[in-house]
């Protein structure tokens, strides 16, 4: 133990001896669970148990990672180190004889919710809540339009649900910003709030934003023809008849995370004169050196021989790229070797890393720094 | 088709006792301004984007970074008007208040607090404090 780890209010706890379940309900309730002191977070359980772990996803921690019990008590805990700013989302796994049962921290009542459910979350000491995802009572709305676009290249009526600004007019010509995931950036990443939000105050240009809702997005945002024969082909026609918008490669930008990054990119490349910029968070874009084993499942198969291919031979896919991720994503790595690459095309890039996981949070709190540099506002012109 | 819309603003303006000028975008009210070919009357009243029109140099300033943007009308010269200094620019922090000043000098850079008036506006020094 440390001169630092000494302070802890769990240390302090384990050196008064002995303990009873009023000393444990009292230390409960003096601080909120996990403990937070620097650099420091203490996770805890407390019930009867053979053993308990915490489960989480962030690359270079062991997984699972052991509480170990207090003596005395029913009370687990372990200290894990978190830098300055990192967001960590996590489970517990307890054991009880041969059961198992996974569940979210009963004693942390923040919960991060994502397509595949929730789970629990802590905000180390310098992480910051964006203010600009909540809504605000100060903001305009803008207003969400569902539409259905007839495909032939994905044989299916393609959901679309399109965002228009507040104050939208037909006499202006706005840029379009193309979103994959469409749902799940409007469910879990607030999307629309974001945008009202940073629209509202000028540091993101007045925009339409087109969500697109996938089918099979493992196959059609794996660099799929028929993905990108829909949206270049067919979407952007349907949507630049029917409304106003500039129609040019500058205010046409494609959005994605993980697998929509790839089908973004992946669609400009087919179309390398059609889109003005690309919105690329934490992107799947899984590559091999040597070889064929990059571990990621037949369903990188596809995703593998593209970025192999777009790495062998890179070429410029649209004026400017915003590329972030995560560091405690096994994918930081590929995400960082994009970047080399990306700007040896001569591509403007920008690149973002957050203390944050692959979570639509972590995306979500990326969008201020993405779309403020696609689709820049006219924050610094305006003063009243 | 120009020529007949600054002579309508002309006997506008040759009608009004006082030109007021409101805030907005900085770029669109310098555009109109020269498109119209305004000359103010005696009198102007004018805040925030409106009031760094008036000046002979309009800085641009968001989150403590500056730039030169445009010349002005000229009214008010040798002057950078800084409105919404507070939410716009670190005034806490002379050392960066200190090269913006240095870097527009003779020019003064002068901070336009929210509904303060050009009298009471406090200036920047070369040292960044505010006076």
């Amino acid at each position: 133990m440390t001169a630092s780890t000494r302070r802890l209010a769990i240390n302090r706890l384990k050196e008064r001896g002995a303990l009873d379940a009023a000393v444990v309900d009292r230390f409960l309730q003096r601080s909120p669970v996990p403990i937070v002191e620097g650099r420091h977070c203490t996770f805890l359980f407390r019930g009867e148990a053979d053993e308990v772990w915490v489960r989480h996803r962030v690359t270079g921690l062991p997984d699972p990672l052991p509480l170990r019990r207090l003596r005395g008590v029913d009370l687990w805990s372990v200290v894990l180190e978190l830098p300055e700013g990192s967001r960590v989302e996590y489970q517990l796994e307890i054991r009880r004889g041969e059961t198992y049962e996974r569940i979210n921290d009963p004693l942390n009542p923040h919960r991060s919710h994502s397509p595949v459910g929730s789970s629990s979350v802590v905000f180390a000491t310098g992480y910051v809540d964006p203010e600009w995802a909540r809504p605000d009572p100060e903001t305009r709305p803008g207003e969400l339009v569902e539409l259905t676009v007839p495909s032939r290249a994905l044989r299916r009526d393609a959901r679309v649900t399109l965002y228009l600004p507040a104050r939208f007019r037909r006499t202006t010509a706005y840029p379009l910003l193309v979103v994959h995931d469409g749902p799940d950036y409007l469910q879990y990443a607030s999307a629309k709030t974001v945008l009202d939000n940073l629209l509202h105050r000028t540091e993101v240009a007045e925009l339409v934003a087109a969500f697109l809702h996938p089918g099979d997005r493992t196959v059609e945002y794996a660099d799929s023809t028929a993905h990108a024969r829909f949206v270049t082909g067919e979407l952007l026609p349907y949507l630049e008849r029917r409304f106003p918008l500039t129609a040019q490669p500058a205010g046409r930008c494609l959005m994605g995370a993980s697998f929509g990054a790839v089908a973004s990119l992946s669609i400009a490349y087919r179309q390398p004169a059609t889109y003005g910029s690309l919105l690329l968070q934490s992107g799947s874009f899984v590559f091999t050196d040597i070889g064929s084993d990059h571990g990621g499942g037949s369903v990188f198969d596809p995703v593998v021989r593209f970025t192999n291919r777009y790495r062998a031979r890179p070429r410029a896919v649209a004026d400017k790229v915003f590329v972030s991720c995560g560091v405690y994503e096994p994918l930081i790595v590929r995400n960082r070797s994009m970047v080399p690459v990306f700007t040896e095309t001569g591509m403007r890039v920008r690149y973002v890393e957050s203390r944050d996981g692959h979570s639509w949070e972590n995306w979500r709190d990326r969008l201020r720094d993405g779309l403020s540099y696609v689709f820049p506002g006219p924050r610094k012109y305006v003063y009243e | 088709m120009v020529a007949g819309h600054r002579a309508q603003v002309r006997a506008e303006l040759d009608r009004a006792g006082v030109l007021v000028i409101a805030g907005g975008h900085v770029g669109v009210l310098l555009h109109v301004l020269r498109l119209f070919a305004v000359t103010p009357p005696a009198d102007v009243l004018a805040w925030s984007a409106g009031a760094m029109a008036l000046t002979d140099r309009v800085v641009l300033f968001t989150d403590g970074r500056a730039e030169t943007y445009a010349p002005g009308l000229g009214l008010v010269p040798d002057t950078v008007l800084l409105p919404h200094a507070r939410r716009r620019l670190p005034v806490d922090d002379p050392v960066r208040l200190g090269a913006l000043a240095r870097r527009f000098a003779p020019a003064r850079c002068v901070v336009l607090d929210d509904g303060g008036t050009l009298a009471a506006a406090k200036v920047i020094g070369p040292d960044g404090r505010l006076s």
